[in-house]
């Protein structure tokens, strides 16, 4: 177990709003090994965002960590002090955000803000901060990082402030990134290089990823591992050729059927909606067509994740088990 | 920063030609008073006679000092109560904020008086003169009209930075800050702070307004020798020239908050195109 | 709209504090089964039991219960719950017109931008809306010393001035907001589809403006009571005032006695004494800061309203 960097197990973390509570994210279990970068995909609203939130016990003040357990190089992160958190933050887990525009401080350097963690943690001596917010800049690939360190969030472009927010993830060199959605609000031109940023200092410093995205064709070029999420489940997990292989379960279908393909370019792009839920009639997997709709019952019936091959695991509903097998 | 000096004068003369038509307008509507052979540059209070000048200036001096202290007094207590308050547990917070809803209702002539007579009661049973209450020959009072002044402003402003505050305080940047292992403490006063005393300044034309009423009911009440007396109790040409000398520097200050202001929205319009 | 504001508690008590007040500022007689001469009558002095002069007027609070007298001797709670039906009323009064009459006057021509109005409002910034008012008053009630006018006429001219100087920045409120509205993308498309310009300011601009009249027009009340109070204080009386000499020969005080027995003009009688009666000014100060308070509590809870809708 303690090869895993972060290892996440039976995590379930619900809301509170108007004395309703809702789960946002139930049962969720991940691994990720060091080196390794790991997809989490899914829609928006299944919890990615959130399961991610809970590793740096940064939720909401209105959300709650039901059960479950979070291990980080074998220390229990919950139950670590809001000190030792503290520590634990910037330093060995660092995130990068999806919305790269409001995730800095509009009234401040983007030079000053790169090394507030550094100066926080006293990695570095006070003096050697500019010099070390310089050398992080030019790592993101600016030109011209003197120019840049004096300028203010408003006037950089979109993919500026997202490298700002990668050189100030790993400006304390931490072991593991979490990147949410770090591409999301960029132009399709810049997201290449972002995201070969976040590997390149992965592979630098052997670190772990955990790349939380909505795109199968990013996961196809830089994950290891996949977990698939859905309304707050795992419903399939499996290694990146695997999955594309082999998807058992009809999201993770829908999802890859839904990369456009220049081979097939006189079919429909296909979406969720034509694809799945018409035609084909899995029974006994959870979510499967018929029951894909939230409010219904059979949504929260219990279910859970089975080994359909090695290494690859699919959401079943419990009583439906036998029905399983592999075509 | 784009301030411009020429919508500055658009402005100046759009204040003044209002001055104007405020200073003329009760005579072209009542008739023109019998007090013609009063002269212009003078005027009475009961029986007495003052002249404008040279002592305008004088009052001038000291109506803005008491102003602007009670400006600075009202600003430093409302960010130190705010960030004691953001401190405290969350319904203590929101208690506070009814409470201070309930504050602001309070009639600014309700709050001078009862200043006015508590002082007068600590004084009369205890022999402790806390300040002057009135002026005493031409010893002018600072501490109670300043006092007096700051505090509907400093409810006010409190109001509003906690509100900010709590806007502030769900930014993503805040959320990445804690992410990077920065302290709460940290944030609130590295970051969260000083982005809200940015935003203050849309709020300071509001706040400007609100306090010259304050400080022509502190002079009323307090009788003191004030700028805002001489506005009430002179007409015609004087009036406008001691509502100009209002005006003069108050619209530059509008105006530099005011393009500071625009320009920080059209920075957010450009990010949201 | 309408259903959801029933809903918000602020609101309701907000409203019922205010019905309550005027209701029983209309039947306090018979509530409190007194008699209303009788309690409202001057009283020089106060007589002990067998008849002996203990004191002479203002009373204190602990003299005449519950808050004491004016100067004459007259109860201030019996006058401050007497006069809160005009205060409010007159209050509510102007406030509407204000409203009814810058909405008019802006949808006469809502693309103007009213320069000689913005001119005014500009000014207004700089002076206090009590001194601008005193200026008005103060020459009417000049006018009015030489050429004496019927108290009706009086009270219509002294309105008309409250009224007049919430205008302009009204006007310019809402020839901004109706601007903001007329800019939105579904009017466009309205007219586009040949809709005529009135039926575009009835079916759309009047209803997307309607909850923000509501919070205006709350908040123009509130305006209104605090330019009472300080025109109180200047010691202008809506409906005019007569002037009494007090004190003795050497030292003559002279007081104003306000003709309407609103709260304002308690104030103002009392001001020039402020210090021997501090109960007769601070009780219908009190009664402002608590009906401007459930005001308050009224703009809360349709703001609470506003959020919910958008959200």
């Amino acid at each position: 177990m303690d090869q895993h960097i972060l290892h996440v197990k039976n995590l379930s973390v619900s809301f509170n709003k108007n004395k309703n509570k809702m789960t946002a994210v139930s049962d969720v279990s991940l691994q990720i090994d060091k080196g390794q970068t790991v997809a989490l995909i899914g829609e928006s609203g299944s919890g990615k965002s959130i399961t991610s939130l809970s590793v740096l016990q940064l939720l909401p003040p209105n959300g709650q960590l039901e059960k479950g357990s979070i291990t980080f190089k074998g220390k229990d992160l919950l139950k670590q002090s809001e000190k030792e958190m503290r520590r634990i933050r910037g330093n060995e887990i660092s995130m990068i955000f999806q919305d790269a525009i409001a995730s800095l401080n509009p009234g401040m350097k983007v030079g000053v803000q790169i090394t507030e963690g550094l100066k926080y943690h006293k990695l570095v001596p006070k003096s050697d901060l500019k010099a070390e917010a310089l050398q992080l800049l030019e790592q993101v690939g600016f030109k011209n990082p003197a120019h840049i360190y004096e300028q203010y969030p408003v006037q950089l472009s979109g993919g500026m402030k997202q490298r700002i927010l990668i050189a100030m993830a790993i400006s304390c060199k931490p072991q593991l990134i979490i990147a949410d959605e770090p591409t999301t609000s960029l132009d399709v031109t810049i997201q290449r290089q972002v995201l070969d940023l976040i590997d390149n200092y992965k592979s630098d410093l052997d670190a772990s990823v955990l790349l939380i995205t909505h795109d199968f064709g990013v996961v196809a070029e830089y994950a290891d591992w996949v977990y698939v999420m859905l309304g707050g489940h795992i419903v399939e997990s499996a290694d990146v050729y695997t999955i594309f292989k082999n998807p058992v379960h009809p999201y993770t279908k829908a999802l890859i059927e839904s990369i456009p393909n220049p081979e097939k370019s006189q079919e429909r792009l296909k979406s969720i909606q034509d694809f799945t839920f018409e035609k084909v009639g899995y029974k006994g997997r959870t979510f499967a067509p018929e029951t894909y709709t939230l409010e219904s019952k059979s949504f929260n019936a219990p279910s859970s994740l089975v080994e359909v091959e090695p290494l690859h695991y699919v959401r079943f509903y419990d009583d439906e088990r036998k029905v399983v097998s592999i075509g | 920063m784009n301030f411009s000096f020429r919508s500055y004068l658009k402005r100046l003369r759009s204040t003044i030609l209002g001055i104007l038509i405020i200073s003329i307008l009760p005579a072209l509507l009542f008739g023109t008073n019998t007090q013609l052979e009063q002269n212009v540059w003078e005027y009475s209070i009961g029986e007495i006679k003052y002249q404008v000048f040279p002592d305008i200036f004088d009052k001038y001096q000291y109506s803005m000092t008491i102003f602007f202290l009670a400006l600075l007094t009202s600003l430093f207590a409302a960010l130190v109560l705010t960030f004691f308050t953001t401190l405290l547990p969350r319904f203590l917070q929101r208690i506070i904020f009814g409470f201070l809803t309930l504050l602001e209702s309070l009639p600014d002539l309700f709050i001078v008086v009862v200043l006015q007579f508590s002082i007068i009661y600590i004084y009369k049973t205890t022999g402790l003169l806390v300040a002057n209450v009135s002026n005493v020959y031409n010893n002018p009072i600072y501490l109670l009209p300043i006092l007096t002044l700051s505090i509907l402003p400093t409810i006010q402003l409190f109001k509003i930075t906690l509100l900010l505050m709590k806007e502030e305080q769900h930014k993503p940047y805040v959320t990445v800050a804690r992410a990077m292992g920065l302290s709460r403490f940290y944030i609130t006063l590295k970051h969260v702070f000083r982005n809200i005393l940015t935003s203050l300044v849309q709020y300071s034309k509001t706040i400007f307004v609100f306090m010259l009423s304050n400080l022509f009911i502190v002079e009323y009440v307090f009788n003191l020798n004030g700028i805002m007396n001489v506005l009430l109790n002179t007409k015609g040409v004087a009036f406008m020239f001691t509502a100009l000398m209002i005006a003069v520097p108050f619209s530059l200050l509008f105006e530099i908050a005011e393009s500071n202001t625009v320009s920080i929205n059209n920075q957010e319009e450009e990010d949201a195109a | 709209m309408i259903m959801k504001l029933v809903r918000q508690p602020q609101f309701i008590i907000g409203v019922l504090f205010i019905s309550f007040l005027l209701f029983f500022s209309f039947y306090w007689p018979v509530l409190l089964d007194v008699n209303k001469q009788e309690s409202l009558k001057l009283m020089d002095f106060l007589y002990d039991k067998e008849g002996r002069i203990i004191d002479a007027a203002p009373f204190s609070p602990s003299q005449v219960p519950p808050v004491g007298t004016d100067l004459f001797g007259k109860n201030i709670f019996y006058q401050v719950i007497d006069g809160a039906k005009y205060t409010i009323l007159i209050a509510i009064a102007i406030a509407c017109l204000r409203i009814l009459f810058s909405v008019g006057i802006t949808l006469l021509n809502p693309r103007s931008s009213f320069s000689f109005l913005n001119d005014i409002v500009q000014a207004t910034l700089y002076i206090p809306t009590a001194i601008i008012a005193y200026i008005f008053m103060s020459s009417l009630l000049m006018k009015h010393s030489m050429e004496p006018m019927s108290v009706m006429k009086l009270i219509v001219f002294q309105c008309a001035i409250l009224i007049g100087i919430g205008v302009p920045p009204l006007i310019s409120t809402f020839s901004r907001e109706i601007k903001s509205i007329l800019n939105k993308d579904h009017i466009t498309n309205t007219f586009a589809l040949g809709a005529k310009k009135p039926y575009v300011y009835y079916r759309h601009v009047l209803p997307e403006l309607s909850t923000k009249l509501i919070l205006l027009f709350a908040q123009q009340v509130i305006q209104t009571l605090i330019l009472m109070a300080h025109l109180g204080v200047l010691a202008i009386f809506i409906g005019g005032s007569s002037t009494v000499v007090l004190g003795d020969i050497f030292t003559p005080i002279p007081v104003s006695i306000p003709i309407a027995g609103e709260w304002a003009g308690i104030i103002g009688m009392n001001f020039p004494k402020l210090k021997a009666a501090p109960w007769a000014i601070l009780t219908p100060l009190a009664f402002f800061a608590v009906s401007i308070f459930a005001l308050n509590l009224i703009i809360q809870g349709i703001q609470n309203c506003l959020e919910t809708n958008k959200s």
